[in-house]
């Protein structure tokens, strides 16, 4: 049964393999695995099955020893060595916060934009979408450390911000995947890129709980679309649709901080105040249905209470009644063992937060119903 | 964020009374460099000149401040200097903010400016340049590098580097100061840009700033007091957001923050002193994030700042800003 481990990859095998399945699979969004040591790849190297990589971490590191090298010495060439370009794939996916790697791809991309004078299926379309997709492999991956690279994903927003979004507002334009061009209606093509990349947020907010820089890059690509307001009297940006997959998702991670702070931003921007309270109620009802005791929902709670975002009057005074209202029936009865374990139970989140609303409330309500 | 670790150790019980392994932290601290063939060694080199500020910084508190060879450490510093007046991680790698600070902070501590200029005439002047052209005129804040990325890390290392230098008159302060009030969360915290999520972290360098500034009667105080003290754990630790874990270098962050505020006292200081103390590697030396795992430089310095903080016997004082 013991047979003695295959012999790890030098860096030039371990980087030959790399390099080879991404150029295989350029057009495809990968899943990368870095595998235990219980589970050595049968030929040392790594385990391909479909768009699934499995890494051992030997592999990764041999593979960027090489990189670096290559990497430094193209790098003189200038942004149109492509032996550069494609040492930067296993440099990031193994250091995300190579700065200077990250920089010479948005000087690759700059180059090839400038020679491609606006003319369609380029070998800048082609690099951008190609790009794009490696970018959101990293970010989509069961990968630690690099679902949450600050460097990642301000780098993606560079790439949306100038060179995506562009291109998809052009006539004639290339769109990011793989359906087929649609010039007549860019609004819909933005309405489903900004689809698509809620979900790779969310998918790596999964792979990273608690993903401050995932959703910064969504406060940020939201802040983008929104100043845009519609496209081709498309309205780009569905807010209730939004909220609604928002909410539901805070609601199955009810630990995750950044998911229900993201939330609460969203709020912010959503015109209509029904709405708003709507979300709130939901989430607020459900809290008390389940005996949530989370942080993060009853932090949510007790800021939308009391910043006006759900309006003074009805809105934020009946919500507040349902949670005074659950407190004086439960009356001090004690639910579960968390309390005797020195965990806050749900009862005590909600006092805290009832407390905390008297305290800090504002009586206005919030401007946030002009943008 | 793992910069040439020491082994893991695990977990066994801790004495009561537990002290400061402060020989072994320096010897630590000074043998980071010579771990070439570590491939951690190469893996952390987008960060090395922060590394190196860690570590010296580390060393000053511990009141070892000699121990790293001063020709070499300047040596390094100024490889990383480009001609534009910003410094890169390492040698070959581009300039930005982070890397600028904390080369700035470095010649600051080794008291090096005048070697600065037999390096590079007119350098201080043009480490200020380099810094003042990433200011956003219209909205006050600053990027990292051309590529435009903004974050209150950047507006805070800025206004740091700049007052270090003397030269904080190359920027709109106001403009910075309006900035960071803009990222003041309903919560009390701030965040890295207007609407961002609160993070311990980024209320360091907004509460910083705003300190460097003079300004700090736009913080609401008791608000973000009472957040800051939320970050407290059962087992005495800090958290940097809520729900997070404990992690050491959060000793820093928040209490540097409260400091400022002089709210120290919001913390229980006792308890947080236990848990520091308990994330040091006793053999082999440094601080991990929390007790048990790996050590590295960026946690070992964060760790003693905040004992500096509580006053732990035998440490320099830290300035909280």
């Amino acid at each position: 049964m013991d047979q003695p481990a295959p012999a790890a990859a030098s860096p030039g095998r371990a980087y030959k393999a790399l390099t080879t399945f991404f150029d295989e699979h350029e057009n495809e969004v990968l899943n990368i695995e870095i595998l235990p040591p219980a589970f050595p790849p049968p030929d040392g190297i790594c385990m391909q099955e479909g768009l699934n990589l499995g890494v051992p971490k030997e592999t990764l590191v041999a593979a960027f020893i090489e990189a670096r090298q290559i990497f430094s010495e193209n790098i003189k060439q200038g942004p149109h060595s492509i032996e550069a370009y494609k040492a930067t794939r296993p440099i990031l996916l193994l250091d995300p916060e190579h700065l200077t790697a990250a920089n010479f791809l948005k000087r690759r991309l700059e180059h090839l934009q400038s020679r491609s004078q606006s003319q369609p299926q380029t070998i800048y379309h082609h690099t951008l979408h190609t790009h794009l997709t490696f970018q959101t492999t990293i970010l989509t991956s069961p990968l630690h450390r690099q679902t949450k690279s600050p460097t990642l994903w301000h780098h993606r927003f560079w790439l949306v911000k100038h060179h995506i979004l562009p291109n998809i507002l052009l006539p004639n334009h290339l769109p990011p995947n793989r359906l087929p061009p649609n010039p007549s209606s860019p609004g819909l093509d933005v309405q489903e890129f900004l689809q698509s990349e809620l979900n790779v947020i969310c998918k790596s907010g999964e792979r990273h709980p608690k993903n401050y820089y995932a959703f910064q890059y969504a406060r940020r690509l939201f802040n983008l679309v929104l100043a845009q307001r519609s496209v081709d009297e498309v309205e780009v940006v569905h807010m209730k649709e939004v909220l609604q997959m928002m909410r539901s998702w805070c609601s199955r991670h009810p630990s995750d901080i950044s998911g229900f702070s993201f939330l609460a931003w969203l709020l912010h921007h959503t015109k209509n105040v029904e709405d708003r309270r709507r979300v709130v109620d939901r989430v607020v009802g459900y809290a008390l249905s389940v005996g949530l005791a989370n942080e993060s929902v009853w932090w949510f709670v007790r800021t939308v209470l009391a910043d006006g975002t759900v309006g003074e009057g009805e809105g934020g005074k009946e919500i507040l009644g349902v949670l005074v209202g659950w407190l004086r029936e439960r009356g001090g009865k004690s639910h579960g063992g968390g309390e005797e374990r020195g965990e806050i139970g749900v009862e005590e989140r909600v006092r805290q937060t009832v407390e905390w609303v008297g305290r800090y409330g504002i009586l206005q309500p919030s401007s946030t119903a002009d943008s | 964020m793992a910069l040439v670790s020491g082994p893991g150790r695990g977990m066994t019980a801790m004495p009561a009374e537990m002290q400061l392994y402060v020989d072994k932290h320096v010897r630590y601290i000074q043998s980071l460099d010579t771990r070439k063939d570590e491939l951690e060694y190469w893996l952390t080199e987008h960060l090395r000149l922060n590394g190196l500020y860690w570590g010296l910084t580390a060393l000053h508190l511990l009141g070892h401040p000699d121990v790293l060879p001063r020709a070499e450490v300047l040596d390094f510093v100024f490889s990383c200097l480009h001609e534009s007046g910003g410094f890169g991680a390492a040698p070959g790698h581009d300039a930005h903010m982070l890397y600028t600070v904390s080369g700035v902070q470095i010649l600051a501590t080794l008291d090096a400016f005048d070697d600065l200029e037999a390096r590079m005439k007119g350098g201080r002047q043009k480490i200020g340049q380099f810094i003042a052209n990433l200011q956003d005129r219209e909205t006050g804040t600053f990027a990292g590098d051309e590529w435009g990325e903004q974050d209150t890390r950047f507006l805070y290392g800025a206004l740091n580097a700049l007052s270090l230098m003397g030269l904080l008159d190359l920027v709109d302060v106001d403009k910075a100061v309006q900035h960071v009030h803009s990222c003041a969360n309903f919560d009390g915290a701030y965040g890295t840009s207007p609407g961002a999520e609160s993070h311990s972290g980024q209320v360091f360098t907004c509460v910083g700033a705003l300190t460097i500034a003079g300004r700090l009667d736009l913080v609401d105080q008791e608000k973000l007091g009472a957040w800051l003290s939320e970050r407290q754990l059962k087992n005495g630790g800090l958290n940097g957001r809520p729900e997070k874990k404990e992690d050491v270098c959060y000793s820093w962050w928040v209490m540097s923050s409260l400091a400022m505020l002089n709210k120290l006292h919001w913390i229980d200081g006792e308890k947080l002193t236990s848990f520091i103390l308990q994330c040091q590697d006793p053999e082999l030396g440094g601080l991990a994030d929390r007790p048990g795992d790996m050590v590295d430089v960026f946690h070992t310095v964060f760790g003693i700042a905040g004992l500096s903080l509580l006053k732990y016997p035998g440490l320099a004082e830290v300035d909280p800003v």
